[in-house]
């Protein structure tokens, strides 16, 4: 039988005009410790809002700017945790009326949070049950373009 | 001549079609459209069934109208209802002894709308005045034509994938990729299509074809990193036959080719391809070839499609680097130097005159140039379309509720149709300052299922507002979602017999899910819409009617105005 090494070869080292991953989105101007230092803030923040009852405000502004792109997985880590308790937090009455008061942009950003969230089943707050209902309402709202976009954006939080 | 007695519809007193025309020697006649009026000059009733059904045959009987019975068109263009844009002209009028002066219009070809001189006078009332009147009156007929304005016409050409089509110049033929390594063209008979020639040449699939208007030339180009441009010549065995010879074009790529356009001019075309490049392609006499030179930067993948800008020398293409482009193709020898416009004042050989991304990071499936070409517009794997605007500046997106559009075709300077894996085409209508969804050409008939994307676009950077403004369009229970949901929990399965294509084809198994019960889409093609182009143009320039075919083997030609609120429903009491 004939040898398969061939296939674990990276054949992209031998193209000198390979096309990266990281080539394919815009990289947040950023740097790294200035996302971090803002996710806290933020995170901060979310929780007077909730101590207010302002959960879809809360929601918008975890979700604007939200960290994307390499080496910034404490920030991304952290925002997650955000959402979640945000997400958690939310009467199911209340989620299609909090979806509604989000934007376009910030409804395709939740939608990356909730996959996300159901990609590390078992992870301190990630309660699938809330996720998938989460995930019904917005694809009411927000429609299947909604879900092809998580999948076809590089910019993974 | 014969004499008509009363006119009878099935449906009651409705005189919706199909109509039976009672004479006086008690024949009768049924068909599927009639239009009417009164003829006060003809002493005897005339019947007048035309022998060509077409709207030109009526059209001519209509430039020598009894002076009693015509009307300027520019008296029912107030209507509202009947805007003169979707008026193909005025039948005929007249003042019957009962009747006060009416008209009768067709719309856009079969279907036909009454309006009187206060345009309210409906064609049932009419039909009701026609049967009990002893006047006289003249029919004309139209047969075998007749289709409700919004019926689109389908055709099942194979039970393949049909990969990319294109009509010729006088839309009797039809060159069509079916997944194969030939493309076909098939002939239009009567109300079917044939295979009529073969254009045999490539090694691997034809991925794209494209049917000169005006020099009536054919290009095709294949997965085997080839292009032929295909000529008319007398068969040397039997002269008095025609036969498609192909030329050569000379590529020079490594990876296949994925879309061909012929530029404005005919003197030119691109070629996309995986190579990361475009190739532009001249006629070079004296080796009697095809030549290309090669667009390279900044391209950084495959090029998935290409669309000319009406000056011959800009191309928009679109590439999986998720980019749309706008270079220039200037070449020296062919180009006259075109003059300043919005994309640029001076245009040297691959100059990159725009560079967009799509929002979400979807490779680009389908770009073209509005009519004017002042702005361009790119469908996007991420369920997107990018309308741009170069002299606003302004970028627009429209984020789709359903699955991805992959072809989009514009029909007049601000308004597009979009197709793809939502099985519909979509009429999106706005300008610089917004676009937004009007409705699928999918969406006249009322009962089929639709989801048509509502969210209300406004440009990026405002940071659009969406989705929550219509009604819940996403709903997970369109027709394709449906058909996985029976899959899994009835067990009912579409998986489909796979015949074998030559060079593979690009979309595996056969085009419909041959016996399955209860898998039908509620939608009229039953699969991928593959490509969509324009059909056929109003007198304004506008396209009034696209044809598109897809994954399921159908072909299918729409009428613009069928998308849901431009059709006024006549037949609807």
């Amino acid at each position: 039988m004939a040898t398969k090494d061939f296939r674990k070869i990276n054949i992209d080292q031998y193209d000198e005009d390979v096309l990266l991953e990281e080539d394919l989105y815009d990289h947040d101007p950023r740097d790294p410790a200035t996302v971090l230092a803002e996710t806290k803030q933020k995170a901060a923040a979310v929780r007077g809002l909730i101590a207010k009852g302002d959960i879809a405000g809360a929601l918008s502004s975890v979700l604007e700017n939200a960290p994307y792109g390499p080496k910034v997985d404490d920030a991304k880590i952290l925002n997650l945790q955000t959402i979640l308790l945000l997400l958690n937090s939310t009467k199911t009455a209340d989620i299609p009326s909090t979806i509604k008061a989000l934007s376009s942009d910030a409804q395709d950003t939740l939608m990356k949070y909730l996959y996300k969230a159901m990609a590390m089943p078992g992870y301190a707050d990630v309660n699938s049950s809330a996720l998938l209902t989460w995930h019904e309402k917005l694809t009411d709202a927000a429609g299947i373009g909604c879900i092809t976009r998580v999948m076809t954006d590089r910019r993974t939080v | 001549m014969k004499r008509i007695v009363s006119i009878s519809s099935e449906e009651d007193d409705s005189h919706a079609p199909p109509a039976t025309i009672h004479f006086a020697d008690n024949t009768s006649l049924t068909i599927p459209f009639v239009v009417y009026s009164p003829y006060t000059e003809v002493p005897e009733a005339t019947l007048e069934l035309l022998s060509d059904p077409s709207l030109s045959a009526i059209k001519e009987s209509l430039n020598n109208p009894n002076p009693m019975t015509s009307v300027p068109m520019g008296e029912i263009t107030a209507t509202g209802l009947f805007q003169k844009a979707n008026v193909d002209g005025v039948y005929a009028c007249g003042n019957a002894s009962l009747f006060m002066s009416t008209v009768v219009m067709a719309m856009n070809q079969g279907q036909m709308a009454g309006a009187g001189a206060d345009h309210e006078i409906a064609i049932e009332d009419y039909a009701a005045g026609i049967a009990a009147a002893t006047a006289t009156y003249r029919l004309l007929i139209l047969c075998n034509n007749f289709r409700k304005m919004s019926s689109p016409e389908a055709y099942t050409i194979a039970q393949v994938p049909l990969v990319a089509h294109s009509f010729s110049p006088d839309r009797s033929a039809i060159a069509l990729s079916t997944n194969t390594n030939e493309a076909q063209i098939y002939a239009r008979q009567g109300y079917d299509w044939q295979p009529v020639s073969t254009l045999a040449g490539h090694d691997k699939l034809v991925t794209s074809i494209d049917w000169a208007p005006t020099t009536d030339r054919i290009v095709t180009c294949g997965q085997d990193r080839n292009a032929y441009v295909w000529t008319k010549e007398a068969d040397p065995s039997s002269p008095s036959q025609l036969i498609w010879k192909p030329t050569l074009v000379v590529l020079k790529i490594n990876r296949a080719a994925t879309q061909v356009r012929w530029s404005p001019l005919e003197n030119k075309f691109a070629v996309a391809s995986g190579a990361r490049s475009i190739c532009v392609c001249s006629f070079d006499e004296e080796m009697n070839w095809w030549a290309s030179k090669q667009l390279k930067k900044p391209i950084r993948s495959t090029v998935l499609c290409v669309d000319w800008h009406p000056n011959n020398v800009l191309l928009a293409a679109g590439s999986a680097d998720a980019k749309a482009r706008v270079f220039s193709t200037f070449l020296k020898e062919v180009d006259k130097k075109p003059p300043a416009n919005v994309w640029g004042d001076k245009f040297p050989w691959n100059t990159v005159c725009g560079e967009y991304s799509s929002h979400a990071g979807g490779w680009v499936h389908s770009v073209g140039f509005s009519p004017s070409g002042d702005a361009m517009a790119f469908t996007s794997h991420d369920s997107t379309i990018t309308i741009v605007y170069p002299s606003g500046p302004a970028v627009i997106t429209i984020k789709g509720t359903t699955l991805p559009y992959v072809t989009l075709t514009w029909t007049a300077e601000d308004a597009l149709i979009a197709a793809g894996h939502d099985c519909q085409p979509v009429l999106f209508s706005g300008t610089a300052s917004g676009w937004k969804a009007i409705g699928s050409l999918d969406d006249a008939n009322g009962p089929r299922s639709s989801s048509l994307p509502s969210s209300v676009s406004s440009p990026r950077t405002a940071g659009a507002v969406g989705g929550g403004g219509g009604p819940p369009v996403g709903r997970l229970n369109n027709a394709a979602f449906n058909r996985f949901k029976d899959a899994d929990s009835r067990g009912q399965s579409s998986i489909p017999g796979t015949p074998s294509s030559p060079g593979g084809g690009l979309f595996g198994g056969s085009a419909t899910p041959g016996g399955v019960t209860g898998g039908e889409l509620m939608t009229l093609h039953q699969n991928t819409i593959t490509s969509i182009r324009p059909y056929e143009w109003g007198p304004n320039g506008n396209v009034t009617k696209v044809s598109t075919t897809g994954v399921d083997g159908k072909l299918v030609i729409w009428s613009v105005s069928a998308a849901a609120g431009l059709a006024p429903k006549i037949f609807v009491r």
